[in-house]
């Protein structure tokens, strides 16, 4: 085997990977090849000396610089007082899919608690009179669901944009249906607001879309 | 011959012969390469597509084959074996290029107690004769298992999702793609849709459990009048229709009737099996087969 | 003020957290901004940008990363930015350079090879590296010397995994090569 055909595997050698048959090869050319071996033992001393570079540091005037930049772009303000900071609540900016996620998960268990007591196939008795409680229940899990929404729009119209226009396309049309149908369920919980089936797939329509959001937020940029 | 023959030949022979000076050139052919792992017992393979196919069939071979069929120099197929784990995926290189110049095609061939977890975008995925966890994630290909027995957990955004012949957990969910389920022997099967339809064909087995719900699209369930079921079927604003003879249950009605039946709770035979279908604005049907 | 109380902070423009990030974190960055680039002018204004774009989107930060982590991948971002507005090929790996990156010292028959090991002092492995062209450069600085791997250098720089690691072997014998020609130079100069 050449020299050169075996200085071309050095860097593979160096960071671990080579075969063990490779490995072999190389070990017993080094030992016949005084010149391979120097250029070997060159490469581990690059590879080691550039790992222990040490960090640089910048001149001063580099933060003089950014700090007057910032201060030109508002960045750096005035602090803000503790009510301000206790009343500055802000769900469109602040909730990321994950902490989307979390709620989700809470209201998703507030909701299954609510439907398993309603919709339990074991307890065919339903009551035929409307539940105000139940009722308040239902909207106070859509309101959470609607902000989740909210949340997760702006995030994933920015995704869209950045994937392929075929993929983005299917989870257009994909959003679409998951409107239309929404729509369909508002429509129904008017019509027939006693229903805790219509509760169920109404409730489990914004889960849906929420999930979609998600997927879309969470899609690689292909 | 004559002349006219003559002239006619003539003209023949001066059309082919413009004809391969014009005909299309020859398509370069696409790269194929050929990856192979030694494994252990029931290795897992990871694959990630973007286009392109991807077929799965078990072997006795104690390794996992995999043939990647490049279209276009814009992809990359990267592998790591880390243990008894295989990472499979596309890498592409030029992430504005066309949806054709990121597709490759994945023939596998892996020992049949493999664990799979397979993600693509588009084009189709075939599952054949495995028998570990398979999990399935797609956006727009359809998805087709044959012969599965463990765990499958697929789920498909648009495309449609058939499985056939196999045993084993069963989930299977999609937006707007179909669901067929056909001969299968499961006794824990769940299948959700919000607009496709859902089909189910064979036996059910005692004791098990069998959730299918779809939302706007038609559930179809096809068994024979000897199947032993507890059925619980309701609706919105679908109806429910059957030819099976189930005695029903008395049960409080869900809601006023939009048009035929919203509900309806009934025993076939002993009720060995639990059968539970709901939908929005879809009919139900359960059909004798 | 810790790390996690400056971030905090910094969402309310809290100068003070701001300037406590800058002195946690200015060496790592004007270190990577420097080593890629080669040059210290583009350096510092590497670094202003990519602490800009910190602080522009530190509201952003969710701790699904370390902080440090997630600045590093900044800066290297902004750095293959600049590089690829400054012209595309630049960064290209796929072009070989006009130089053969596989030059060898030359051998000396009869002698021993002269080993670099023992003789390379930081700033000549500095000014080596900021010799090498800017592929060449760019992948070894990412790779050697800031840890990163084959499959992150493929994504960030949109190339291939094996296109990253037979460029990295090119870059350290053109390295190799770079160190030699200055060890021989000073060897000259002391004989």
């Amino acid at each position: 085997m050449i020299c050169r055909e075996i200085q071309d595997r050095f860097s593979a050698r160096i960071d671990h990977e080579l075969a063990q048959v490779e490995e072999f090869e190389i070990r017993q050319h080094l030992e016949v090849c005084p010149f391979c071996s120097t250029v070997y033992q060159d490469l581990l001393y690059i590879r080691k000396s550039a790992k222990e570079l040490e960090l640089v540091s910048p001149p001063d005037r580099l933060w003089k610089s950014l700090s007057a930049q910032m201060k030109a772009e508002g960045l750096i303000r005035k602090p803000r007082s503790f009510w301000e900071r206790v009343f500055a609540v802000d769900f469109g900016s602040s909730l990321k899919p994950a902490l989307t996620g979390a709620i989700v998960t809470l209201i998703l268990v507030a909701a299954s608690s609510f439907l398993v007591t309603k919709f339990s196939h074991r307890q065919p008795e339903m009551p035929a009179s409307s539940d105000a409680q139940v009722l308040q229940e239902v909207r106070d899990a859509e309101s959470h669901y609607q902000k989740a929404i909210e949340a997760l729009s702006e995030s994933s119209r920015e995704r869209l944009e950045t994937l392929d226009p075929a993929v983005a396309e299917i989870f257009n049309d994909n959003l679409a249906t998951m409107d239309y149908y929404l729509k369909e369920c508002k429509e129904a919980a008017l019509t027939d607001p006693d229903n805790p089936l219509v509760h169920h797939y109404l409730l489990t329509a914004y889960q849906k879309k929420v999930e979609l959001l998600e997927t879309i937020v969470n899609s690689d940029s292909l | 011959m004559t002349l006219r023959n003559e002239l006619h030949l003539a003209k023949v022979g001066i059309c082919l012969f413009l004809a391969a000076f014009v005909s299309p050139p020859i398509t370069r052919a696409s790269d194929r390469i050929e990856k192979v792992f030694p494994v252990l017992k029931s290795p897992t393979l990871m694959l990630t597509n973007y286009s392109g196919s991807i077929m799965v069939k078990s072997w006795q071979n104690a390794e996992i084959k995999a043939l990647c069929t490049k279209y276009s120099q814009n992809v990359e197929v990267d592998s790591e074996s880390v243990g008894n784990k295989i990472h499979l995926s596309t890498h592409v290189l030029d992430k504005l290029a066309i949806e054709e110049k990121a597709k490759v095609d994945y023939q596998i061939f892996a020992p049949e107690e493999s664990n799979l977890e397979i993600r693509t975008n588009l084009g189709n995925v075939v599952i054949d004769r495995i028998r570990g966890e398979v999990r399935i994630d797609v956006m727009a290909a359809p998805v087709r298992v044959f012969q599965i027995e463990g765990y499958l957990d697929a789920r498909s955004l648009n495309s449609k999702m058939e499985i056939i012949d196999s045993k084993g957990i069963i989930r299977a969910t999609t937006v707007s793609g179909d669901i067929i389920l056909s001969r299968l022997s499961s006794n824990n099967i769940t299948a959700q849709s919000t607009l496709g339809n859902i089909s189910y064909e064979g036996d059910f087995s005692s004791g098990g459990k069998y959730n299918f719900s779809t939302n706007e699209g038609v559930i179809s369930v096809f068994c024979s009048d000897r199947a032993s079921v507890e059925w619980e079927a309701r609706t919105v604003k679908g109806g429910i229709e059957t030819n099976l003879p189930i005695k029903s249950k008395s049960h409080y009605p869900v809601s006023r009737s939009y048009f035929g039946k919203q509900s309806l709770m009934g025993t076939s035979n002993s009720g060995e099996a639990t059968v539970q279908l709901s939908t929005f604005s879809g009919r139900i049907r359960i059909i004798r087969k | 003020m810790t790390e996690a109380e400056a971030i905090s902070k910094c969402v309310d423009g809290d100068s003070l957290a701001f300037e406590t990030l800058y002195s946690l974190h200015k060496r790592r960055v004007y270190a990577i901004c420097l080593r890629m680039v080669g040059n210290p002018a583009e350096a510092e204004d590497l670094a202003q940008e990519a602490f800009l774009q910190l602080f522009r989107k530190i509201s952003t930060f969710r701790g699904e990363s370390a902080f440090s982590t997630w600045l590093h991948r900044l800066t290297v971002n902004v750095v293959l930015m600049h590089l690829r507005k400054k012209g595309i090929d630049e960064i290209s790996l796929d072009q070989e350079p006009e130089e053969d990156a596989q030059e060898a010292p030359k051998r000396q028959y009869g002698g021993e090879d002269t080993h670099l090991v023992g003789a390379v002092d930081r700033v000549t492995l500095e000014r080596s590296i900021a010799e090498l062209p800017t592929g060449y450069r760019t992948i070894f600085v990412l790779h050697d010397v800031e840890g990163y791997e084959h499959n992150e250098i493929a994504d960030l720089i949109g190339c291939s995994i094996g296109n990253s690691k037979s460029q990295l072997h090119k870059a350290r014998m053109k390295l190799r090569s770079i160190l030699h020609g200055k060890q021989e130079k000073t060897e000259k100069k002391d004989n």
